[in-house]
């Protein structure tokens, strides 16, 4: 098996575990993601895709409510450099994160703030 | 070398063979200036049918928003109209703050929630967010609601611009050509024209960036806007009404239309010289408040080149 198959399949078992062990994914009818999203928190406009699942803050941050910095922060929430998080998944279009805690969605980051855990 | 050059220090006959080139450079320089010039201020413009240009710019006049900052419904038209004021909560300057009618039909689900979570914390308190108060650009057609300031036309065969004296914001509106295949985005996108009459100048616009609202209710949208404005001259050119059609699949279920008005500038406003007014995004947050969620300074997710 090349280099290339298993990562890839390494990838897909990832997916199938956070799948089975609940991790706050349901698939749409339209065949994409589709996270449970915390009270405040936007769904993405174009839908989701996958991603890795965790990611180091680079550079301090907020959380929003949507993928757009000027609709809003989530109140209370900062997130500093060094922080370890979980992404539920990236959206479509933007780029910009789904961060979650046990498994439901509790905000957006932009990618740049971001660094997928080696 | 010297000669090559005509540096300092070179003999007397290679400093005259200078002063003469550079003459002739320049009054070469002056009469291929002078003759653009003159080749666009005389060129005929692609007139509309009735072989007539509508005159938005002349004897230096200026323009002036009329009515407040929000869009109005086009007369006559049967649609939903823009987002208005959330019945009970009507707009009053200088009084209160904006909050949105999110039962407009024209708004998918996400873009209500969005909308319903800030009139929520507008209606606790809160700071909206208007994209002026921070000095961002106004977008299109958001800067249509640019308040106060006057707004000026230059009319050119291939373009027209449209400049706000607020932090000398200018549009460009290329005409008679089409649209980019793959336009880039930015804050004002790719805006194409011509003039459909005597009076009226119809621009179309995409590759819009959606890095702002669309208005000063805060509705989103994204960067599959498209916006047709018609600039038409009313009232016997005293006024200016900008009626346009907003779509967007990305935001709303159907397209929409609305309407502001224009009134030819007075005293001060009415066509004196250009006053520089710059509004530039500072390091310093002036709304620091966490309940409110505040907006931070705008940060590149990456270089522009």
């Amino acid at each position: 098996m090349s280099v290339k198959a298993t990562l890839r399949s390494t990838g897909m078992l990832a997916v199938t575990i956070v799948l089975l062990l609940g991790g706050g994914y349901a698939f749409a009818q339209s065949g994409g993601l589709n996270p449970r999203l915390s009270g405040d928190i936007v769904p993405a406009p174009n839908g989701y895709e996958a991603v890795a699942v965790k990611y180091i803050v680079t550079r301090s941050t907020d959380l929003y409510i949507s993928p757009f910095i000027w609709a809003g922060k989530v109140l209370g929430v900062h997130l500093n450099a060094g922080k370890s998080v979980d992404a539920l998944a990236k959206l479509n279009g933007y780029d910009w994160l789904l961060v979650g805690k046990n498994g439901t969605g509790i905000g957006y980051v932009p990618i740049s703030a971001l660094s997928p855990v080696k | 070398m010297a000669a090559n050059h005509c540096e300092h220090g070179e003999p007397i006959s290679l400093k005259t063979y200078c002063l003469l080139r550079g003459r002739l450079v320049g009054i070469a320089a002056s009469l291929l200036c002078t003759a653009a010039v003159w080749s666009g201020l005389h060129a005929q413009p692609v007139a509309g049918p009735d072989g007539t240009v509508p005159d938005f710019s002349s004897n230096k006049m200026t323009w002036v928003l009329m009515n407040g900052t929000a869009y109005f419904r086009v007369p006559g038209d049967s649609g939903p109209g823009p987002i208005v004021d959330m019945p009970g909560h009507e707009y009053v300057a200088d009084y209160n703050t904006r909050v949105a009618d999110t039962s407009n039909p024209i708004l998918k689900p996400w873009a209500k929630k969005l909308m319903d979570i800030n009139n929520k914390r507008v209606l606790a308190g809160g700071i909206p967010f208007y994209p002026t108060s921070r000095c961002w650009p106004g977008g299109v057609p958001g800067l249509l609601l640019y308040p106060g300031e006057p707004v000026f036309f230059i009319q050119t065969p291939k373009e027209v611009w449209i400049l706000y004296q607020r932090d000398s914001q200018v549009r460009r509106i290329y005409m008679n050509v089409a649209h980019s295949k793959n336009p880039n985005y930015s804050v004002y996108g790719e805006s194409v024209g011509h003039y459909e009459s005597s009076d009226t100048l119809i621009v179309d616009t995409i590759g819009l960036d959606d890095k702002g609202p669309i208005d000063r209710f805060r509705t989103p949208h994204t960067k599959q806007l498209h916006v047709v404005e018609r600039y038409t001259l009313k009232n016997g050119g005293k006024n200016i009404e900008v009626a346009f059609t907003v779509e967007d699949s990305g935001v709303f279920t159907m397209p929409w239309k609305a309407k502001v008005d224009f009134e030819r500038g007075k005293g001060a406003r009415s066509g004196g010289p250009w006053e520089e007014s710059i509004c530039a995004d500072g390091p310093r947050d002036y709304f620091v408040d966490d309940k409110a969620g505040a907006v931070p300074i705008p940060q590149a997710e990456r270089p522009d080149f």
